[in-house]
């Protein structure tokens, strides 16, 4: 019971979201930088 | 109950189906940005005088114009869901503005900078539960709006709202009012920088404590200068690495008297899922730069992507203004967040001045 509110008070779905917002910030900002070493 | 699954299956839009979707939206953010940066060469060309005194340069003029379509002609229901795409530019442009700084660069910027930012985090939220008392709102309303006028606008508050248990109407209003606050400051700080003679250096470290949206954190400080821009920059990253500390310090405060929710948060597990991860990304540009991997043209490009990046969210962030939600967002959290907003951007202007190293 105690595990389960910890769960639902640490992370939300909005915060899934952002993760995987994040992690497709990452993704792009790496893929960016590799275009930059590349193209100049 | 297998046609509702069929139904669910066909309503679930697939990766492909969202970029195209995103397009006719993308492609206006573009023309919008590209329209930005001619008119930013034509006004320095031909009206020197008034883009030196004016500082509208491309950041303005994208957030402006975008603005204005958005309230004037509006926007084709087929574009809007290419506009939504704000936060990843601007999240993207942070990371490859990794390439502008080295480690000892960032480590210039200091324990103070630092010391500064939590205290001026950290007080804004215990002024605000303090004031609150004058005003009409729930607790949750408060964490909400305590941590986007603390922290970061939209990501803090997204983080906050659900470790509260506010509502959806709660967040969307916190984020309005902090949104209207920070658009403010975006066309007043820059003015106000350079009538009272401040360095790019002050001018960055200013608005990256007293602007919390970081996108419009950025806009103020290019606005500005570049070298304000990159020292924004780096301020909104010392803001954005304390958001999980931040929104447990509110938490506590909205459940205080909730002993039982207070004792059950595992707050180790809390701050690690509230990281904002996007940061390491960040941090990874600032080390290969430091080690040397880019030769000074693969830099140069690496700060043309990065402008792009920024350019567009601007433009993304004007054409998704809306003034009637402004107008909607009511009063008394917008007085609040406003009158707590402004006593920090004084104290954080007297601090970086007088006080910070800079």
């Amino acid at each position: 019971m105690s595990g389960e509110s910890k769960k639902e008070i640490s992370m939300g779905s909005e915060d899934y979201k952002v993760r995987r917002q994040d992690w497709a910030v990452i993704f792009i900002g790496i893929m960016l930088l590799f275009v930059a070493k590349i193209l100049a | 109950m297998s046609q509702t699954r069929v139904a669910h299956l066909e309503q679930k839009p697939t990766l492909i189906d969202n970029v195209v979707k995103a397009l006719p939206g993308l492609a206006l953010v573009v023309a919008l940005g590209v329209f930005a940066f001619w008119a930013d060469g034509y006004l320095k060309t031909n009206f020197k005088k008034f883009y030196e005194v004016a500082h509208f340069n491309y950041v303005l003029i994208a957030i402006t114009i975008g603005m204005l379509i958005r309230n004037t002609v509006g926007v084709p229901a087929v574009m809007e869901p290419g506009l939504k795409y704000s936060t990843v530019l601007t999240k993207t442009g942070i990371v490859v503005m990794g390439t502008k700084y080295t480690l000892a660069s960032l480590a210039k910027v200091g324990t103070m900078s630092m010391i500064f930012i939590a205290v001026f985090l950290f007080g804004t939220v215990a002024l605000l539960f303090w004031l609150r008392r004058y005003f009409k709102m729930t607790d949750q309303l408060a964490g909400c709006l305590a941590a986007g006028f603390s922290i970061c606008g939209v990501s803090a508050t997204v983080a906050t709202g659900p470790a509260v248990r506010a509502r959806g109407e709660e967040m969307a209003y916190s984020i309005a009012s902090i949104l209207i606050f920070g658009l403010l400051m975006l066309f007043t700080l820059p003015v106000i920088g350079h009538a009272l003679g401040m360095t790019p250096n002050q001018f960055g470290a200013w608005v990256g404590v007293a602007i919390v949206n970081s996108a419009q954190v950025l806009a103020a400080g290019f606005a500005f200068h570049k070298d304000a821009g990159l020292m924004a920059g780096i301020f909104n990253m010392g803001r954005v690495v304390l958001l999980p500390f931040v929104v447990l310090f509110i938490v506590m405060l909205v459940l205080r008297n909730d002993s039982k929710a207070t004792e059950s948060i595992n707050k180790t597990r809390f701050v690690c899922d509230k990281f904002p991860i996007f940061i390491v990304a960040f941090l990874a540009a600032v080390v290969l730069n430091t080690m040397g991997f880019f030769t000074k043209a693969e830099l140069q490009l690496a700060n043309n992507i990065m402008i792009w990046a920024f350019c567009l969210g601007f433009a993304s962030i004007g054409l998704t203004t809306r003034f009637s939600d402004m107008k909607a967002a009511g009063k008394d959290g917008i007085i609040l967040g406003f009158i707590v907003a402004l006593i920090k951007a004084v104290l954080a202007l007297a601090v970086v001045m007088w006080l910070l190293p800079l």
